[in-house]
């Protein structure tokens, strides 16, 4: 027993020492990365000067084929010999140069006037009595418009330089005997040596599409006045700068409302994620004891909550713990409570039960996952290791520890920092079971239980306020980002990669 | 003697453990049983204060599909989970295996950036994604949809990425060796011993349109011919509808939750092994 209680309190401090550890070695990333800065700018200098030099030189040395491609791209390649190649790279640029001429170059000034022209509605009202819409420009289609075009852009200044490579590499060949390689055998490659490239066109191209485009499209909001006041295409939004992102941390309201937001939202995604995690690993543990009957039966009705779709959980959860709801009623007939709980917070303004109560209903939605993630895990722990503890007379608690804990938590690390983050931006979780309620009085448009998340949407699709919701959503997404980075640099599954791989 | 000890104590363990384990069965059937109750609810109203219905009837389930467009959603739900199924599926393989089995620059960027964006959450993004798409005429149609579940699905490789970095390279090799090209390879190799990761990832597509609002209620607007079971359903509980429609909302829950739930149940042994493998390799 004595020997329990040290081993016990052993046990905290090594937690502690763990977490305070990672905690200083985060820290010391940060510095390493702001130590490093300067080289990674110097590499990346020294590399852009390089290819400029070549560049240039390709141009003095290259024969008349290949200063001809500096302008009309693919003749380097046609000079060479190859034909199709060569015509589609000429294709490409001319077909750049009308694409700006016809609304390129309109749509590229757009990007930074985002409209001159606002739209003259007076008060003339169309028979379902909406503003008849009358010339204006629409500064949201245009910043749209812009961000494309600059990718459009820059995709044409790679493939430019690539052009230029490309028809020097086919004269390289040419000058050393050889033949540059024909159409058939490039289109050849692509699926054999080059195949990834033919996997990931698509894919990256959705990535862009409904990714990349719409991510620049909402951080550059965040530098504009587009609020409730400036709601195209009533009225034109403008470029404003840095303005949102100090007014979060200068206006008393915003502020007073982003601090205990953010404070909220850490200690959420920490609480959710350190009780699901071990509830799952208990549960767990409990399904796979020795000897337990019906295990399959048990097993299937926790698999069976995760298949349910989560809107139907939740919302039925919001129903089952309302304030006149089937679980107060069973509390009540039961005779357990005497008076009503409103547990979702939707009556009083206290924080704290709705905020218990939301962790727990995630418990109920979170702790099968880990059940089911570890349990694999579990099996894989060598038994050897616990029938030598059991023979050193080490108790469960201590094994478990000591061994399953230990093992559990290396081989699951990145599952903690998915949990981490995904909590952190667990929207569905806040917005159908409380609402973000309690709302309270003294901040802008948020209640208690608020996540940075439910309050950016808030802002956005309830309030307008985009170019807010847009600073907030930077920050949050800066945080976890760095977050993450971090953690998995330092976690187990990233340095093992290379095993797997030959 | 001590073993006997022994034996006892294992036994009452393990009763202990049973025990435990109804326990918790139960607080997470509860709910479940309390909404399938609801769906078979005589009385009228939003909320009743009593666990179990007075009259039980199956008036809920004929409502939902006389009265409102329910099996029009379910419909456009299955289209759209078919398809954003397959198309994800797809796209998630192939940069899987681009990821897996071949060295070449943008590798390591590439695996960052996904990560980073993959953290970026979806419906920040909802706005842009709905002004691009009427920009080309999809708003408030069920493609459009499809599109935007199955766009991002190159950036959740991940999973498929640690299951193919387990198939053992010298396969690769010696079919190199005999004349097969990358494409036959991945084609002919590599996707059918993949079964339990093609599995997973065609189940995760299939099960996420049944579940999403957010995004496709902003995408949908307020085309109710287009609408999924999630937005439907979620439209009975305003505050408008609730007092009328809570029943009938729960008989659609039910309806709307059997085809996953069916899935998952005769899939769990690859449902179970995808989400391990998530879970330990990143």
């Amino acid at each position: 027993m004595e020997n329990n209680q040290d081993f016990n309190a052993g046990f905290f401090r090594k937690i502690w020492l763990a977490v305070s550890s990672w905690f200083i070695s985060v820290g010391l990333a940060i510095a390493d990365f702001f130590k490093n800065l300067p080289s990674y700018i110097a590499a990346l200098g020294k590399k852009i000067w390089g290819a400029m030099k070549d560049f240039a030189l390709g141009f003095v040395h290259g024969n008349v084929w290949e200063k001809l491609s500096y302008v009309f791209m693919g003749f380097g390649n046609i000079g060479a010999g190859q034909y199709i190649k060569g015509a589609l790279f000429f294709l490409i640029e001319a077909g750049f140069i009308v694409f700006m001429a016809l609304t390129g170059g309109s749509a590229f000034v757009g990007f930074f006037t985002l409209g001159t022209n606002a739209q003259s509605t007076g008060d003339v009202v169309d028979e379902w009595g909406n503003p008849v819409v009358t010339h204006g420009d629409n500064s949201l289609l245009m910043l749209l418009f812009g961000v494309c075009t600059i990718l459009i852009i820059v995709a044409f200044i790679v493939i430019y330089f690539s052009s230029v490579k490309s028809g020097r590499q086919a004269w390289d060949v040419k000058r050393k005997g050889g033949r540059p390689a024909s159409f058939r055998k490039e289109i050849f490659d692509l699926f054999d040596k080059k195949l990834y490239k033919t996997l990931l066109f698509l894919p990256i191209l959705c990535i862009l599409a409904f990714t990349v485009i719409p991510l620049i499209y909402m951080i550059l909001m965040a530098f504009t006045s587009y609020d409730h006041e400036h709601l195209p295409p009533a009225s034109l939004f403008d470029w404003i700068g840095f303005d949102m992102f100090g007014q979060v941390f200068s206006s008393a309201k915003i502020a007073g409302t982003f601090f205990p937001v953010l404070g909220w939202t850490l200690l959420w995604a920490l609480l959710a994620t350190v009780m699901c995690y071990f509830g799952g690993i208990l549960l767990a543990l409990l399904i796979n004891k020795k000897g337990i009957v019906g295990r399959p039966v048990f097993r299937t009705i926790f698999v069976l909550t995760i298949a349910i779709p989560q809107f139907i959980t939740l919302l039925t959860m919001n129903n089952f713990l309302h304030i006149d709801g089937p679980l107060n009623t069973l509390l009540m007939d039961w005779g357990i409570i005497s008076q009503r709980i409103d547990f979702l917070g939707s009556v009083a303004h206290d924080a704290l039960l709705p905020r218990v109560s939301v962790l727990i209903v995630n418990l109920w939605i979170g702790v099968p996952y880990t059940m089911l993630i570890t349990t694999g895990v579990l099996m894989n722990i060598p038994q050897d290791l616990f029938e030598a503890a059991k023979l050193d007379g080490a108790n469960p608690v201590t094994m478990f520890a000591r061994i399953t804990l230990p093992y559990v938590l290396f081989v699951t690390g990145p599952y903690l920092i998915q949990q981490f983050i995904g909590n952190i931006n667990n929207f569905n979780i806040i917005y159908l079971l409380t609402g973000g309620g309690p709302a309270v009085a003294d901040y802008h448009i948020a209640g208690k239980t608020d996540l940075l998340i439910t309050w950016l949407y808030k802002l956005t699709i309830e309030q307008n306020d985009y170019n807010l919701g847009a600073v907030i959503g930077i920050y949050t997404f800066a945080a976890s980002a760095i977050f993450s980075l971090i953690a998995y640099s330092h976690s187990s599954a990233n340095k093992n990669e290379g095993d797997f791989q030959v | 003697m001590k073993k006997t000890g022994l034996k006892a104590r294992r036994i009452a363990g393990n009763v202990a453990a049973e025990v435990a384990l109804i326990v918790l069965s139960i607080a997470w059937l509860i709910p479940i049983v309390w909404i399938i109750l609801q769906a078979f609810r005589g009385e009228p109203g939003a909320i009743t204060y009593t666990f179990f219905p007075k009259e039980l009837t199956f008036d809920n389930f004929a409502r939902l599909f006389r009265e409102t467009l329910f099996l029009r959603w379910f419909g456009n739900t299955l289209f759209v989970a078919v398809c954003s199924c397959v198309l994800s599926t797809i796209i998630t393989l192939m940069v899987a295996y681009a990821m897996s089995r071949f060295q070449f620059k943008m590798r390591k960027p590439f695996m960052k950036i996904a990560l980073i964006l993959g953290m970026f959450p979806g419906f920040m993004s909802m706005v842009a994604v709905y002004y691009i798409l009427k920009a080309f005429h999809l708003d408030g149609k069920l493609v459009s949809l499809i599109l935007v579940y199955s766009g991002g699905a190159g950036l959740g490789f991940y999973v498929a990425k640690g299951f193919f970095d387990t198939i053992s390279a010298s396969l690769d090799e010696a079919a190199r060796l005999d004349g097969a090209t990358n494409w036959q390879v991945f084609w002919k190799i590599i996707v059918p011993l993949s079964r339990p990761i093609i599995v997973y990832t065609a189940l995760v597509a299939f099960m996420s349109p049944w579940s999403d609002f957010i995004f496709a209620k902003v995408i949908l607007g307020t085309n109710r011919e287009q609408y999924t079971v999630a937005i439907g359903l979620f439209e009975f509980l305003d505050t408008t509808h609730k007092s009328t429609m809570f029943t009938c909302f729960a008989a659609g829950s039910i309806l709307a939750g059997i085809p996953v739930e069916l899935l998952v149940i005769f899939l769990q042994r690859y449902f179970i092994e995808g989400i391990t493998g998530g879970a330990t390799k990143g």
